[in-house]
Order: structure tokens, then C-alpha cells, then sequence
């Protein structure tokens, strides 16, 4: 069972993470590498004033690249933590600071694999997975990720 | 001469644009999606508007049940700028003029 403690001040230990989980994971960054594939960005972009096509394009030109920033930073935090997951410890430590970057990373590849392969609320609760179905096996990492998303934020919560 | 007078006649109408852009006050608007998880959207509001867990709890419900919830209500720039936090956190959110 996933599981996160403070170790110090400034640590945070993952504990509990499989071999399901820390390949999950790993593919983050290569799932984040579609960010700009056709329905993603539309996701990953939002319209802030939909009825009115002139704010919005001016929206899009000025908040676009910071946001970029915003989800690459995440992304980066994520992979360089990364590097020192040792699947047969099944642990992780890393800093407490980059607890937000975590969470973002891990929710911006559930958002882009479910826009990818056009996941609705009722996959969400399916349990019965198809062999060799790719829209399955998005659908089971998104279960995964957000298993480990939940981790994340309950630990959030605590120190809201 | 006739720069003068295009600045004047412009100048007026800038001025209207940008204080019916601005004028108070505007909605923030989070939508519903399949993905984002209850606690996720509980967390964001807490963070981003500084609301006590009880209150983002109901707004996030209010999301989920039925689809979008106002969560902010204010000046312009201000409801840009939380709409610029919650897309960071990859909620949907809109703006919206309260008629």
C-alpha cells in the first residue's frame, strides 16, 4: 500500500511503491511529451471567456507561455526526483517543496491520457479491463496515477 | 492635426472599452470534468482562495453535482488572476460578467 511520512522539516518519503506504480511513474514525462496533441492543449489551455473570441485570444497570448512554464517546471521536478527511485526499496525521498510540482505533474499525464483516448466518467469506474486495448491500458494508468495522486493530496490536506 | 484628432476621437472610446472590461464585478466559474479528483479540487480552492476546508468542500460538490459552481465573485483583475491559478492547477474555469 502506497503511503507518504514527513521525514524531516524538509523531506517527504513515498513508501509502498511497486513495480506497477514506479513504471507509471516513469512514463509520466514520455505522457507529457503530447501535451500539444490535438484535443490536449485545447484541455491543458482552457478558454477563460468563451463567449467572447477577442478576450480570449488576447487570454491566450498572454497567460499560454507562463502556464507552459508552470506545467514543464512540474515535469522537471518530478523527473529529477525520479532518478533516485530505486524500484527494489520501494521508497522514495525527496523534497518536501516539491510536493505541488508532484501533484501537478502526475495530474497534467492523467488529464492528457484521458483527452487522448476520450475517457468519460463511466470509465473511470470500470473495472474490466481488455487485454491489448490501448484505451484500456491508458485507463489503467490513469487509475494509477490518480491512486497515487490521492496519496499526495490527502498528505496536502492534512497541512492545509 | 489629423493625428490629434484621431487620438481624441479614440481615446473615448479605449476609455469605455476598458472600463466595461474592468468594471466590477465578475464571477469565476470552475466546471466539472471526469478526471480531476474531489480532494484535488478541495485542495486547489483551499490554496488558491484561502477557504476553509468545509467551504471548498461545498464548492467542490457543488461542482461535481451540478457541473459548475461560482467560487469567487469580484474585480476583474483579480478574478483573471484566479482563473490563471485554477488552469495552473488544470481546473476548467471561466470568467464571467454577473448581469
Amino acid at each position: 500500500m502506497l503511503s507518504i511520512r514527513t521525514l524531516d522539516a524538509h523531506r517527504l518519503e513515498l513508501i509502498g511503491i511497486d513495480s506497477t506504480i514506479a513504471l507509471c511513474l516513469r512514463h509520466v514525462p514520455t505522457i507529457l511529451s503530447h501535451r500539444d496533441a490535438a484535443g490536449v492543449r485545447e484541455r491543458l489551455y482552457p478558454d477563460a471567456l468563451p463567449n467572447d473570441p477577442a478576450r480570449n485570444a488576447e487570454w491566450h497570448r498572454l497567460t499560454d507561455a507562463d502556464l507552459r512554464h508552470l506545467f514543464e517546471t512540474a515535469q522537471q521536478t518530478l523527473e529529477r526526483d525520479l532518478r533516485s527511485l530505486d524500484p527494489r526499496r520501494r521508497k522514495l525521498a525527496f523534497p518536501a517543496e516539491h510536493l505541488r510540482g508532484w501533484m501537478s505533474a502526475v495530474n497534467q499525464a492523467r488529464i492528457v491520457l484521458s483527452e487522448q483516448h476520450q475517457l468519460e466518467a463511466s470509465d473511470l469506474q470500470r473495472q474490466d479491463f481488455t487485454p491489448g486495448s490501448p484505451r484500456d491500458a491508458a485507463l489503467l494508468q490513469v487509475q494509477v496515477l490518480g491512486y497515487v495522486l490521492q496519496v499526495l493530496v490527502d498528505h496536502a490536506l492534512e497541512g492545509a | 492635426m489629423s493625428d490629434r484628432g484621431t487620438a481624441t476621437a479614440a481615446a473615448p472610446r479605449v476609455e469605455t472599452r476598458e472600463r466595461e472590461r474592468t468594471a466590477p464585478p465578475w464571477n469565476v466559474v470552475v466546471h466539472n470534468d471526469p478526471v480531476n479528483l474531489m480532494s484535488w479540487v478541495t485542495l486547489v480552492f483551499q490554496r488558491v482562495f484561502g477557504y476553509a476546508r468545509e467551504q471548498a468542500e461545498r464548492l467542490m460538490m457543488e461542482v461535481h453535482v451540478r457541473g459548475r459552481s461560482i467560487v469567487w465573485t469580484g474585480e476583474y483583475e483579480r478574478a483573471e488572476g484566479y482563473v490563471r491559478e485554477l488552469h495552473g492547477c488544470q481546473l476548467l474555469a471561466t470568467l464571467e460578467r454577473t448581469e
